[in-house]
């Protein structure tokens, strides 16, 4: 009954002839039937356009609902299930959280909305329950201009409770974020800090800000290590009266930082009052610093290594060497030959300069460059320091005697212990990275032949075991290493009576894994230490109390003793004598 | 008539499938409302462990761990006296005899008979016996080596010191000795040879602890 067949049309002979859509104008004049048939175009031409654009939104829908039927997602109104922090975590080695945002709410009022006359009352509650903000500092904002001003940042949620009890209705919450540093004074000055709208702006934070913002970072710290180094640090820094202090952990083979602090620092949690903003200073990377004979290392690695000396020679260092108007002795001299080895030993200045002015100032100049003494270390940390060396026109034979025992060059402590892993691991230089597998696929550089680097194992070994006993903690785990102390400069000159005193040191050193480097500042004279002051007293029990602690950790075994070659037995055994000699 | 059967059919199909895509449109919004409960539910679960996992790396402090460590057992940091390797626990006494006759024709016997067949005995008794780690091929070095008199008073000289310490076979160290560490007039190279020093018979139980602190020790990291 619904679809019923159409009635036929009845027409009269000729009637259904000539039935063209124009033949109802043809009682119209040319000029009228004109302007109809424009109008027709113009109707036809809007539907063939309309109809096209349909066809095209056919088209599509067919291609999206049929043909990518299997790539299609359902997507649900509510897509993330990802908690969204501006930025993310940094980890240690281990995983361990370092530093983390938690979700916290801003307090704002919109002062509009505050009625004149409820001004005053509205202060003083919000200042009852918000501590830290004061009445008169919530007046002036409810004062203010403008919609929107922020009373309070990163409210607790005790603080949160009381603001809404309140119910005020022209408080907005807005969602927040803040970043938390849960070991407190352990990583300060290495993670640096954040400004309130969560950008870095020292340290790590700044280093890997855009990094910080997409996903967590690994570095390569180790928070036990880190512990534990800051720990006998503080201890010893007490113990010495030191002023402060910096050591540092590293993986020689691959360049990763395990350990770095910086005494005295500050919890990143909370704010830093204006007279402790010397703690910021970070020692590791910003401090440039003269390490004194610490530099005997390269200097008879430059001697070794450009085969000017070799481990069996023997200096004199019996009598003073007078360079100009420059008379170069020996602090507590032995006041006879000494074998190469015997010159680290007893860090003869006599013996290194012997060896400095044999090998020539070119050479030393050269040699330093290797190790990127003469630049800042390439690492992003933004607390890096330009390092202060000779100008080159005025490298003489004075200051390469100078710069033979650690005077007149001045480097940070990461620059040092870079320096010492490549004179250790073989020869390789590696730039010094913050991050776990930092150094994966970057280059190495040989600085010294692998023959060099095993004589300096030999003599750094040497230099800490001579005459080691075998209660001393770290016997057995073939500890070498090498003393410094300089005097402090103040007003641009050296400072009688004080002192900065360094070891650096690595271990096995049949196979170095690690490198360790402490540097006391200023430590007094003490009754314990017989009155020295020197890094054989202080800096370097330091150094042996950490190695001591952290070697088991890092699941290095004692070995048993490391046979020495012949020539380090002779150095040894001429020390021995000398000493009976006394 | 057909045509009409037809038509009715279509008029049905065409009901049907709207009343159908009605109860599925209300059956997705539904399915919908559930994922968004769920999604908010995660989102909420993540963010308080994200909450947690900040407490718990406040509560790792390592400051606040010694703190406990020292109120609450007696452990102390490791020292380097502490650690043994396994070869360092003797064999057991009643198993032994079985080994010195092997060794003892090894070392008498003259140049000419064949060494690999000795060394083939000690290894398969040894692993059969300790029940702990493979002896690399170290060990014919230090079976074919000459031996002091003092080492061949043992029985265990000539087994292999060691152990296998993160996958690569460590020669055991020595035992402590008073004279200072120089002093082994030994060759210049530089890698340490394994130990051909004697074992004391009588370090069984200190063997056991030291087997006991290792395995603490290994337990702990």
């Amino acid at each position: 009954m619904l679809f019923r067949k159409k009635k036929e049309v009845f027409y009269y002979a000729g009637q259904e002839i000539a039935r063209t859509p124009m033949d109802k104008y043809k009682c119209l004049d040319a000029a009228t039937r004109g302007v109809v048939e424009k109008a027709n175009g113009r109707i036809t031409f809007v539907m063939v356009v309309f109809g096209l654009c349909f066809l095209a939104v056919i088209c599509r829908l067919f291609q999206l609902s049929v043909m990518n039927y299997h790539s299609r997602q359902f997507i649900p109104s509510v897509l993330k299930t990802d908690v969204d922090f501006a930025r993310y975590n940094i980890l240690d080695r281990n995983g361990m959280i370092l530093a983390t945002s938690v979700p916290t709410k801003d307090l704002s009022v919109n002062p509009r909305k505050v009625k004149p006359e409820a001004r005053e009352s509205v202060a003083k509650n919000l200042a009852a329950v918000l501590p830290g903000v004061t009445e008169s500092e919530i007046m002036k904002k409810l004062l203010a201009p403008g919609s929107f001003r922020y009373i309070k940042r990163n409210i607790t949620p005790v603080e949160q409770k009381d603001v809404n009890w309140l119910g005020y209705y022209f408080l907005e919450e807005t969602n927040g974020e803040k970043r938390v540093y849960p070991q407190g004074n352990l990583f300060s000055h290495l993670l640096g800090s954040v400004d309130i709208d969560n950008h870095g702006t020292a340290g790590l934070e700044k280093a890997y800000d855009k990094v910080l913002q997409e996903k967590d970072l690994t570095l390569s710290l180790d928070l036990s290590v880190q512990e534990i180094v800051r720990k006998t640090l503080i201890e010893n820094i007490e113990k010495f009266k030191a002023e402060g202090g910096m050591s540092i952990v590293m993986d020689v083979n691959t360049g990763e930082v395990i350990a770095s602090v910086s005494l005295p620092d500050y919890n990143p949690n909370l704010p830093l009052d204006e007279n402790d903003k010397d703690k910021l200073f970070n020692k590791a990377t910003l401090g440039a610093y003269e390490f004194g004979s610490v530099f005997k290392l390269f200097n008879t690695a430059m001697g070794l290594d450009s085969g000017v000396i070799k481990p069996t020679d023997s200096y004199d260092a019996g009598h003073a060497i007078k360079i100009g108007r420059k008379t170069f002795t020996d602090y507590r001299g032995e006041n006879r030959p000494l074998l190469v080895p015997e010159i680290l030993i007893h860090s003869s200045n006599l013996g290194s300069i012997r060896i400095a002015l044999k090998a020539g100032y070119k050479r030393q100049k050269e040699f330093l460059e290797r190790f990127g003494f003469y630049k800042p270390l390439p690492i992003p940390l933004p607390e890096r320091t330009r390092t202060q060396y000779p100008h080159a026109k005025k490298w003489a034979e004075i200051t390469s005697a100078n710069v033979a025992f650690g005077y007149g060059i001045s480097v940070s402590p990461l620059h040092l212990i870079s320096a010492v892993s490549a004179l250790v691991n073989g020869g390789y230089y590696r730039v010094p990275t913050f991050l776990k597998d930092g150094n994966k696929g970057k280059p190495e550089y040989q600085v010294v032949s692998e023959k060099t680097s095993e004589m300096i194992r030999h003599m750094m070994w040497g230099v800490i075991n001579w005459n080691i006993k075998p209660n001393n903690p770290v016997y057995g785990y073939a500890v070498g290493g090498k003393t410094g102390t300089a005097n402090l400069i103040k007003n641009g000159r050296y400072v009688e009576g004080t002192s900065r005193t360094s070891f650096v040191s690595a271990f096995p050193m049949n196979d170095p894994k690690y490198a360790v480097m402490v540097t006391l500042e200023n430590p007094k004279r003490i009754k314990e230490t017989y009155n020295f002051n020197t890094a054989g007293w202080n800096a370097k029990p330091t150094g042996l109390q950490i190695i001591a602690q952290i070697a088991p950790y890092l699941g290095i075994a004692p070995e048993e003793p490391w046979a020495q070659p012949a020539y380090m037995q002779r150095a040894i055994e001429a020390t021995y004598k000398a000493k009976k000699r006394w | 008539m057909k045509k009409t059967l037809i038509n009715t059919l279509c008029l049905f199909i065409a009901v049907l499938s709207g009343i159908c895509l009605f109860i599925l449109k209300y059956q997705v919004k539904e399915e919908e409302r559930q994922l968004q409960k769920i999604h908010r539910e995660i989102l909420q679960n993540k963010r308080e462990i994200h909450m947690l996992e900040a407490e718990w790396a406040h509560l790792n402090d390592p400051q606040r761990l010694l703190e406990l460590v020292k109120s609450q057992t007696n452990w102390e940091t490791v020292s380097a006296d502490q650690i043994s390797t396994l070869s360092d626990i003797p064999l057991r006494p009643e198993l032994l005899p079985a080994a010195p006759e092997v060794i003892e024709t090894a070392e008498e016997a003259p140049q000419t008979e064949p060494e690999k067949q000795t060394v083939k005995e000690v290894v398969s008794i040894t692993p059969a016996q300790t029940n702990s780690v493979k002896a690399p091929e170290e060990t014919s070095k230090s079976l074919s080596a000459p031996k002091t008199d003092e080492n061949r008073n043992t029985a265990t000289a000539a087994y292999p010191k060691g152990a296998v310490i993160g996958g690569v076979w460590k020669p055991a160290a020595k035992q402590t000795t008073e004279k200072p560490a120089f002093a082994s007039k030994t060759s210049s190279s530089s890698k340490p040879k394994p130990t051909q020093q004697a074992r004391e018979s009588d370090s069984l139980k200190k063997g056991a602890a030291a087997l006991s602190t290792l395995s603490q020790q290994r337990g702990k990291r």
